[in-house]
């Protein structure tokens, strides 16, 4: 038996569908909506459906955007010869708020991952491939996860691309800012030393 | 709450949430456990690379009601050498994707720990045969998990098997060699089933050889590429009709290999090509 009536209860079920939403903060959800001003949930329901109908995939980098081109890539003063791959859309937006990147973007949409069975052929490798057929690249910088999915796309991309005459780099590994070194773990101390520089 | 100790290899994580992973490991002292590693995906997380497949760690874990927690961990040994190399990562995932699920939850086996221990060591040394490691990995895991396959027996007539006897047919349902006589007398449809696959007399024997090899020694073993072929078909078949779930790990090794053949095979055309050119 349901204890809400129809419209309540679709509701309540279409909101626990989302991430991280359980039974009872969908109902908290639901509630609230019931509560507010139309206008306001006449907004948030247009833009959802507003995202699922103007969203798409840049063609050249696979960033989100509204458009065919996304605003990196079409971003002119940008340098055209360097390349940053990412797993996810997001990792731009974490890339770019460092202001340290002023090059071009490559989104793969996931990692190789032999567990999950996701293999090259499954994300958008073939795809940079091919925007490195030109001349223009000069570099390829991998920004993958630095866990064991992220490394295994990273050395599978640097076997692929070296051999077309591209420079490739990992972005580094190693300790967090505002850390302790006696908390860091082998690994990433290990790899910390690896790449240390001179100052 | 109570804390446990004990040690481990992870076997692999899920993720879990914003930041969290639920982390699968197969430990010395109470097997398979998985435990929530709470903020593992935030940078400054304490437990950095602690908890990533193939670490072989020291762990000290809340037990919850439902899923337990990690609370500390301390690596042992991260098994840097497989890390570092993709081949080595994508064969010791599918090694470590079959001990997943071929255990059961909370059930102790030290000897299995070990023997996970001393593969993960002997994949991070040899430079080669890492096909050949996963093969010896599978047929005796599968014997140390109750399906040692009888190789020199017909499954059916229970007949000694000569080695000159060259023709016979590995039965995965029955878990060994079916000798020709019996083979004949298998109802009809059952010969052309899926699950019977033919072997040669050097397969059998070299199967037997990995079967009871010490698993250390495989980097001395000299093997031909067909009878590896071979072997490898049956070991995926035989593993893979016994766990009745989809190995990912073993489909993306498939993948992998069909890949690279299909390539190779490119190369030597466009070989070919610039030979009859001039």
């Amino acid at each position: 038996m349901t204890y809400y009536v129809t419209p309540v209860a679709n509701l309540i079920e279409e909101l626990s569908k989302l991430p991280g939403i359980g039974p009872k903060s969908a109902q908290r959800l639901a509630f609230y909506m019931l509560k507010a001003p139309p206008a306001d949930v006449k907004k948030l329901a247009e833009a959802i459906l507003k995202v699922k109908e103007k969203i798409k995939f840049c063609k050249i980098c696979f960033n989100v955007t509204d458009e065919d081109i996304c605003q990196y890539c079409r971003d002119t003063p940008r340098d055209r010869s360097i390349i940053c791959v990412v797993e996810e859309p997001r990792d731009i937006v974490a890339l770019e708020k460092t202001g340290e990147f002023k090059g071009l973007y490559h989104v793969l949409h996931g990692a190789i991952s032999p567990i999950e069975g996701i293999s090259p052929e499954d994300i958008k490798i073939g795809e940079l491939l091919k925007r490195l057929k030109g001349q223009e690249v000069k570099e390829v910088v991998i920004a993958t996860n630095p866990n064991i999915e992220g490394e295994a796309t990273a050395m599978y991309l640097a076997k692929l691309i070296k051999p077309l005459g591209v420079k490739v780099t990992r972005i580094a590994s190693g300790l967090p800012v505002g850390g302790d070194l006696e908390y860091a773990d082998e690994v990433t101390l290990g790899k910390a030393l690896e790449g240390r520089r001179e100052m | 709450m109570s804390l446990y100790k004990t040690q481990g290899i992870v076997l692999k994580s899920i993720k879990l949430g914003e930041a969290d992973k639920i982390i699968t490991i197969y430990t010395n002292s109470r097997g398979k456990i998985s435990a929530v590693a709470k903020g593992i995906r935030r940078m400054t997380s304490k437990f950095g690379s602690r908890l990533e497949p193939f670490t072989h760690v020291d762990l000290l874990v809340y037990q919850g009601r439902n899923l337990d927690t990690v609370a500390q961990a301390e690596i042992i040994s991260s098994f840097k050498d497989i890390r570092d190399d993709l081949e080595k990562v994508e064969y010791g995932l599918a090694m470590l994707d079959l001990v997943d699920k071929i255990t059961p939850d909370g059930e102790k086996d030290s000897q299995l720990f070990e023997f996970l221990l001393t593969v993960l060591g002997t994949l991070a040394k040899i430079k080669a045969n890492f096909r050949l490691l996963l093969i010896t990995f599978d047929i005796q895991l599968m014997s140390i998990s109750g399906f040692h396959p009888s190789l020199f027996n017909c499954v059916v007539c229970w007949r000694h098997l000569s080695a000159s006897s060259s023709r016979a047919k590995f039965s995965c349902e029955l878990g060994g060699i079916i000798c020709m006589r019996c083979n004949h007398t298998v109802p009809a449809g059952r010969e052309a089933d899926v699950n019977t696959i033919p072997i040669s007399s050097r397969s059998i024997d070299m199967l037997n050889r990995l079967l009871f090899m010490d698993i250390e020694e495989i980097s001395g073993i000299e093997i031909d590429q067909k009878v590896e072929e071979e072997l490898f078909k049956l070991t995926q078949g035989y593993v893979n009709y016994h766990l009745q779930v989809r190995l990912k790990s073993r489909e993306y090794l498939s993948k992998i290999s069909r890949k690279s053949k299909a390539e190779s095979r490119k190369r030597k055309n466009e070989k070919l090509g610039t030979k009859f050119h001039f």
